[in-house]
């Protein structure tokens, strides 16, 4: 009895080490996508904070990446063309 | 390391069933209570003031904060009589020191906000601490699983995890949803729609290329076509080149435009142009005719003054009409016939007749000047305004030539004051004429309304180029917001499975800690049922319901308690899973009230129940209350005396509150009264009888044993009837109190029975006043006082059974009671 209830406690205790071994985790996954980790932790990944709000900031950081990552691509492109030439 | 608090002290005054302040001591180690008291007694205000001194917003859930239904309101919590009384309610709680908590009081009728230190204190007590027996059920039988999804996720604090889930889930429905919008597709769709004149309706390059090549290019030259938008850079040159040098060609329009407005002010033949348009000389000739006019008007002016007018006519009209009349007088001036210049009527005839030739004349050139200047008029305004247009025009050449004399021509114009002199356009005119050499006269070939030109040609190619370009990135940036969401999901997989675990982890803790609590209560009980906490089966999302089942038998396992178990067993069930939680997570503040918990219970289940309070409930400080002598009984045998206090409600005075049996009234209570000149006969009573009680508990008189169910409630006669015979029995008699006629202590002193509002006054037919009360309470302290230690004056005595008389308590004394 006396372990269950020490475990439970260091459980409860470790909410917030719970949230740090899970970004460990996060940024062990092979062919992870770093920017998209940085935005889940830093806006998701956290006990505090307006929930709704995270999620649009998370969006709206999300949606940029995709768009510069577009551009970019762009870029690669014609800098591709540009040498072949 | 933080001291959890523990009460060392909880004061009611005017609060529910308490009129009177009452502390209730729980010693300087903060010691669990147990109070036992039939129904109706007051018990419950307890467990009330415990609910209101800790809650946020200061009120009590089954009453409610405002009075709806079968809840009666704030106003509840404050004794009826409170106000009358001038009793201010309130409920004081003071910690033990170590727990630095500082003492709260708050009033009843205005709560105050519970201040920071206790706020801080009482987050660590995150399950309800209250377990009242009447509503202990709920969870099993009436709690939905959101319902207890929500109660345990509080209890274990693990919503921002879920609130994290959520999130990411919330976020792959955007991603998703950012993946299906169609807002920048439908943009270009309907671009390509308005450049194709719906001939195309949405973006295909490859036909869009081949509408561009068969309705645009091939009507400009049959010979260009254009093969894929991103290698059509040379026919856009070409395009480019050939539509600048139609906008060249546009300007020699403008130049011929320019010309020709000139050659009309200058007065030349121009191809197309009305004869009819104002020119510098047809503007000065009518100049010059008007001059004219005006001479000829001057002329005949002076002539037509000297003429006889209008009036001067009629008078003289009958002179014309009557030839043969004879005047003497002319008409006229009323000259006599013969003073005047021409001396007969025949000559005044012909003066009257060449002064209406001249009027006649003057009305004719005052007609004429008007007409002239009308035409000076408009041809002043047509050639003002050919001057303007050719300026208009020349701004949007690149001519350097200075225009400054046209301007100041058309200025001329303007404030032309008809004075008949020619207005200056020579200037204007060289300027014109110059004009004319640099001017290209050459005229373009007229472009066909509607059909495609070379600068359209371009612009839609461009057009099409820019659609490819818009398009092209939008479906990068799907791709890219697609990559995106697929690595959302990936890691949203990887928090739900870490997540869920954690909280079933958590969860089955807890269930463990509730099974063994269940198990506990019903020892000696065959085959109790497995119970299970659980989330419904599904994805690795984490739901918002938690299951309550038990394994009850082969073939039915995890199936609801309540439609299984009997009523004692969900009452055990229940009890079990708030036992659990609360040891789970209230340690941080470790109080427990159990209200009537035991109620469906027989002996052996309350049994249990006090060893799982005594064994497993040693770190809390238990606040027990109920009206089971039984379970009161069995408490007072397991608990440790130390470390618990037990206390018994003897009655509720309804002037008072509820009476506890070891209650004690104090002196100053009582003489209080009697100085504000109040009766304090119900105070003296119990004073009386308190000391009954005590000095009768110390000397260990005999008394009977009341009947069941009122084993405490020895009336004030039978006591001291007891204390009498004891005292008479040894020989020891009360010395008498001088000058008192006490039918009380009358009553001890000779055995009798007296009752209670006869003995204040010596007339018992009679009610005593507050004088009598003030005389024969001075009577009962000095009689009181003779039940002193003659060594040590203590007050406290004790009789073992070897000894037939009391000796004094006090350690070290142990003189044997005698009256002084």
């Amino acid at each position: 009895m006396t372990t269950n209830t020490d475990v439970a406690d260091s459980k409860i205790l470790s909410i917030e080490v719970l949230y740090s071994d899970l970004k460990k985790s996060l940024k062990e996954i092979k062919d992870g996508d770093v920017e998209v980790l940085a935005t889940i932790e830093s806006d998701l990944l956290n006990p505090n904070g307006d929930e709704k709000e995270n999620i649009t900031k998370a969006l709206k950081r999300l949606m940029d990446l995709a768009a510069t990552r577009a551009q970019a691509e762009k870029k690669e492109e014609v800098d591709d063309n540009t040498s072949k030439a | 390391m933080t001291i959890p608090p523990r009460l060392k002290k909880l004061t009611l005054s005017g609060f529910r069933a308490y009129l009177s302040e009452q502390p209730i001591d729980f010693g300087k180690n903060g010691s669990s209570l147990v109070v036992v008291a039939p129904n109706g007694k007051g018990k419950s205000s307890l467990v009330d003031a415990m609910e209101f001194v800790f809650s946020k917003d200061g009120f009590v859930e089954r009453l409610g904060k405002v009075r709806s239904g079968t809840q009666a309101g704030k106003e509840a919590l404050v004794h009826h009589a409170a106000t009358k009384a001038n009793i201010s309610p309130f409920v004081k709680v003071e910690f033990i020191g170590a727990a630095q908590v500082q003492p709260f009081s708050r009033s009843a009728k205005t709560p105050e906000v519970i201040p920071d230190d206790l706020a801080t204190a009482l987050e660590a007590m995150k399950v309800p601490y209250i377990i009242r027996g009447f509503e202990l059920r709920k969870f099993v039988e009436a709690t939905s699983p959101s319902d207890r999804y929500e109660a345990v996720s509080n209890w274990f604090g693990f919503n921002p995890l879920l609130k994290t889930q959520d999130s990411l889930r919330e976020l792959r429905v955007q991603l998703n949803r950012a993946l299906n919008d169609q807002t920048q597709l439908d943009t270009i769709n309907g671009e390509v729609k308005r450049l194709t004149n719906s001939q195309e309706q949405q973006w295909n390059e490859v036909r869009c290329v081949a509408w561009f090549n068969d309705t645009i290019l091939t009507p400009l030259d049959n010979v260009l076509k254009v093969d894929a938008l991103d290698s059509c850079a040379g026919i856009k040159k070409v395009l480019f080149d050939r539509a600048a040098e139609a906008l060249s060609n546009e300007s020699s329009v403008l130049n011929k435009t320019i010309t020709d407005k000139i050659k009309q002010t200058l007065g030349n033949k121009v191809e197309k142009v009305a004869l009819t348009v104002a020119t510098f000389s047809t503007c000065n000739t009518a100049i010059e005719s008007y001059k004219k006019a005006q001479e000829l008007f001057s002329e005949t002016k002076n002539q037509s003054e000297k003429a006889i007018f209008a009036d001067v006519w009629r008078e003289a009209e009958l002179l014309f009409k009557s030839p043969t009349i004879q005047l003497d007088n002319c008409p006229v001036c009323e000259t006599p016939i013969t003073q005047t210049p021409s001396k007969s009527v025949d000559g005044i005839k012909v003066t009257l007749e060449n002064s209406l030739k001249h009027l006649t004349t003057y009305y004719d050139t005052e007609k004429a000047l008007k007409a002239s200047k009308m035409v000076v008029e408009t041809k002043i305004r047509e050639v003002k305004d050919c001057l303007n247009s050719i300026l208009d025009l020349l701004k949007q050449t690149s001519s350097s030539i200075d225009l400054q004399p046209i301007q100041e021509a058309a200025t001329a114009c303007d404030k032309y004051t008809y004075s008949g002199s020619p207005i200056k356009f020579d200037l204007a005119q060289t300027t014109l004429q110059t004009l004319l050499e640099h001017l290209s006269p050459a005229i373009p070939k007229p472009q066909e309304v509607g059909k495609p030109t070379w600068k359209s040609g371009h612009d839609a190619l461009e057009k099409l180029t820019g659609l490819k370009e818009r398009a092209d990135y939008e479906v990068r940036r799907k791709s890219e917001v697609q990559k995106i969401h697929d690595a959302v999901v990936k890691y949203a997989s990887i928090v739900d499975t870490s997540v869920k675990s954690y909280v079933e982890t958590l969860i089955s803790t807890l269930t463990d800690k509730i099974n063994f609590f269940y198990n506990e209560i019903q020892t000696g009980v065959e085959g109790v049922p497995v119970i299970h906490l659980s989330f419904p089966p599904g994805d690795k999302k984490i739901q918002h319901q938690l299951d309550l089942l038990i394994d009850f038998a082969e073939g039915r396992k995890s199936v609801p308690p309540a439609g299984y178990l009997s009523d004692s067993q969900v009452h055990t069930l229940a009890l079990a899973i708030r036992l659990a939680s609360i040891c789970m997570f209230n340690k941080g503040f470790p109080i427990i009230v159990l209200d009537d918990v035991v109620t469906s219970y027989d002996a052996d289940r309350r049994k249990a129940v006090v060893d799982v309070i005594a064994t497993h409930l040693s770190g809390f400080q238990v606040f027990i209350l109920t009206h089971d002598e039984q379970f009161y009984r069995f408490l007072e045998d397991q608990l440790t005396p130390t470390q618990w206090r037990f206390k018994r409600i003897s009655r509720l005075d309804k002037t008072f509150g509820p009476r506890y049996s070891d209650h004690q009234v104090l002196d100053h209570e009582i003489e209080e009264l009697h100085r504000l000149e109040q009766s304090a006969a119900n105070l003296m009573r119990q004073a009386e009888e308190e000391w009954l009680n005590k000095i009768g508990r110390d000397f260990g008189v005999s008394i009977r044993i009341r009947e069941i169910g009122k084993e405490h409630s020895h009336q004030r006669h039978e006591l001291a009837l007891a204390l009498h015979t004891f005292l008479e029995n040894r020989s020891l008699f009360p010395p008498t109190v001088p000058g008192h006629q006490n039918p009380f202590l009358l009553s001890l002193q000779r055995g009798l029975i007296e009752n209670f509002g006869s003995h204040f006054q010596s007339d018992p037919n009679s009610w005593g006043s507050v004088g009598d009360e003030k005389i024969r309470w001075r009577n009962f302290k000095e009689f009181r006082e003779k039940f002193a230690c003659t060594s040590c004056k203590g007050k406290r005595f004790k009789r073992p059974d070897s000894l037939n008389k009391p000796v004094c308590k006090a350690q070290g004394c142990e003189d044997q009671f005698a009256f002084t």
